[in-house]
């Protein structure tokens, strides 16, 4: 059989860590989970999960963002694909559609809050790289 | 790959003065009229004066005089076709020669038309106005001193006392020249009223700058406060949202992973319910305070017929479940709206779910799409339950649902209507709505062609 595919999880809402990790679980998968951005960036780093779901806004109103950027810079995370939750969607005056703008950050799936549990373990699935 | 950036806070200062150099220059060619008129009337004056009233004018000294007034005029005419207005000081410098020139011919052509026996002199008067409209500070005063030296020159040397130059009698038993008295009186109450009338002038102009400038503080203090308020109701609409999202998503888990007893998956149903609709409040709330100017995403050229089919096609699954019927009627050549697509969905979005939500099974929705000369048309019509007069007038206010319907449909935030009425208005548009209890509601949007 397979081994286990890794998800981690950044995001300061420790309740819905626990929420999200008990469905995730559920359908299959480990998780690992962080609080803040440069935890989550380390743990990245160190435990190359399959996918990683990023909260937008944790301390600073763009925080998710900053991250996200980076994990896209670092050879080792850069194709880790990232999902990122959040519970403003448009209203936070970001544009998600442009193209020509040279300063934008790569996520690949923008999930408003909030998610069924189930539509959030199937929109992981569509970005997993099935593994040998 | 979704890709994200942010945009860039347009904060262009508003930044405005009593005249600027563009003012000067529109004051300027405003003056070029004004001297032709000038022109024309003291020719058909001295006309009239001289064959109806048989005054003794010299019209050939009287034409020169004119004539240098045109040619001047004609000379800031061409410069004024040519000469950007560039800086403030220099359009000053320009409008204070050719107004200090102005001054000067008007007083030769006083000077040989009678001098202090004609009532020409009022037009002195008349330059110190139009000065104190344009000069600040000191530019009053020098014009008004100007005139007073001008004039006083005139009069003083056209008197027998000192006889430089001669003196052109228009009244033939005019001897007032020789009467000191009187010369010294009306030179006096000359420059009284030529400094008070620059004094007053002035103070009017200093009390009205005064306005302004704080009219435009406060405008900008209101932006001000207007922004910091929005960016708090964003912040205070997550630091609402993210909770009742947790506690949904929980619910959620709850009910996907337990085996549960009827009744208590009835109640965290009822609780889900809940929890989803003050985050639809939150939501809304949000968009009515969403302050996001028209201009900064900028205006897209929106096939208005196939955004309305997708939102449409979007709305696939409540249509079928109550057997709706959607009748389209749009034009044949489709059309294009220059305008901002964000608002656009959510106005048709909203009218279309109401629509959807208070109509009766089997009903039929009829969505109208008109192009008119200077507008774009559109109508949603449905026969669902309808809404009396009485909540019609409050139909748009924020929170307001109608007692139909709340009984028809329990769940709703009473903020739809209150956003789709902002955002046709921010389109400079128009919302109109005819309604019949219980035979069905037509809502009619005119959007003008030209955001």
């Amino acid at each position: 059989m397979n081994e286990k595919q890794t998800i981690l999880i950044i995001d300061d809402d420790i309740d819905l860590v626990e929420i999200l990790r008990i469905n995730l679980e559920n359908a299959g998968f480990d998780v690992i989970d962080a609080q803040d951005g440069q935890t989550g960036i380390k743990l990245a780093q160190e435990k190359q999960p399959s996918a990683i779901l990023l909260d937008v806004m944790m301390g600073v109103i763009d925080e998710g963002f900053q991250v996200a950027y980076q994990l896209k810079q670092q050879p080792k995370t850069k194709d880790v694909p990232i999902l990122m939750l959040t519970a403003v969607g448009q209203q936070t005056g970001y544009k998600f559609d442009s193209e020509k703008d040279e300063d934008f950050l790569p996520v690949d799936e923008f999930i408003e809050k909030p998610v069924n549990p189930k539509r959030l373990v199937d929109l992981i699935r569509t970005h997993l790289t099935p593994t040998m | 790959m979704i890709r994200f950036f942010k945009i860039a806070e347009s904060t262009e200062e508003n930044v405005t003065r009593f005249t600027t150099a563009r003012s000067l220059r529109r004051r300027s060619i405003w003056f070029i009229k004004l001297r032709w008129i000038a022109a024309f009337g003291a020719v058909l004056l001295s006309i009239v004066a001289k064959h109806l009233l048989n005054l003794p004018l010299d019209l050939h000294k009287i034409l020169a005089i004119v004539g240098l007034l045109a040619l001047t005029n004609i000379v800031y005419f061409v410069f004024n076709r040519n000469v950007k207005p560039k800086s403030f000081r220099r359009e000053e410098t320009h409008i204070k020669t050719q107004m200090i020139l102005d001054l000067l011919i008007l007083t030769i052509l006083m000077h040989f038309t009678g001098g202090v026996e004609n009532p020409l002199f009022f037009i002195y008067f008349f330059h110190v106005i139009m000065a104190s409209l344009m000069f600040k500070g000191k530019g009053v005063y020098q014009i008004a001193f100007l005139a007073i030296l001008f004039f006083t020159f005139e009069v003083v040397f056209s008197t027998a006392f000192f006889p430089l130059l001669n003196h052109y009698h228009i009244f033939s038993h005019s001897d007032h020249m020789h009467d000191i008295r009187y010369v010294l009186l009306m030179l006096l109450m000359f420059w009284f009223v030529i400094l008070a009338t620059a004094f007053i002038a002035a103070s009017f102009r200093k009390r009205y700058q005064k306005i302004k400038d704080e009219l435009v503080k406060n405008q900008e203090q209101l932006i001000e406060t207007d922004k910091s308020k929005t960016d708090f109701f964003r912040f205070a609409s997550h630091e609402l949202k993210s909770p009742i999202v947790t506690i949904q998503s929980a619910i959620d888990t709850v009910l996907d992973i337990s085996d549960l007893s009827n009744q208590s998956k009835d109640l965290l149903y009822r609780a889900r319910n809940r929890a989803e609709q003050t985050i639809e409040t939150v939501r809304d709330l949000a968009e009515l305070t969403r302050n996001e100017a028209t201009t900064v995403i900028g205006a897209d050229p929106i096939r208005i017929g196939e955004m309305i089919q997708n939102i449409v096609e979007q709305n696939r699954e409540p249509i079928q479940q109550c057997g709706l019927d959607i009748h389209f009627v749009l034009p044949e050549k489709p059309i294009i709206l220059r305008s901002f697509p964000g608002f656009l969905e959510k106005i048709f979005g909203n009218l279309i779910s109401n629509a959807i939500r208070y109509s009766h099974d089997g009903g039929a929705i009829t969505i109208r799409l008109v192009e008119k000369l200077t507008s774009v048309e559109f109508s949603i019509s449905d026969e669902g339950i309808g809404i009396s007069e009485d909540a019609q007038q409050m139909i748009f206010s924020e929170f307001y649902r109608a007692p139909e319907a709340k009984k028809h449909n329990r769940i709703g935030t009473g903020l739809g209507l209150a956003i789709v009425k902002q955002y046709v208005e921010k389109l400079g548009g128009t919302i109109q709505l005819k309604s019949q209890l219980g035979k069905g509601t037509t809502f009619k949007i005119t959007l003008p062609t030209n955001v």
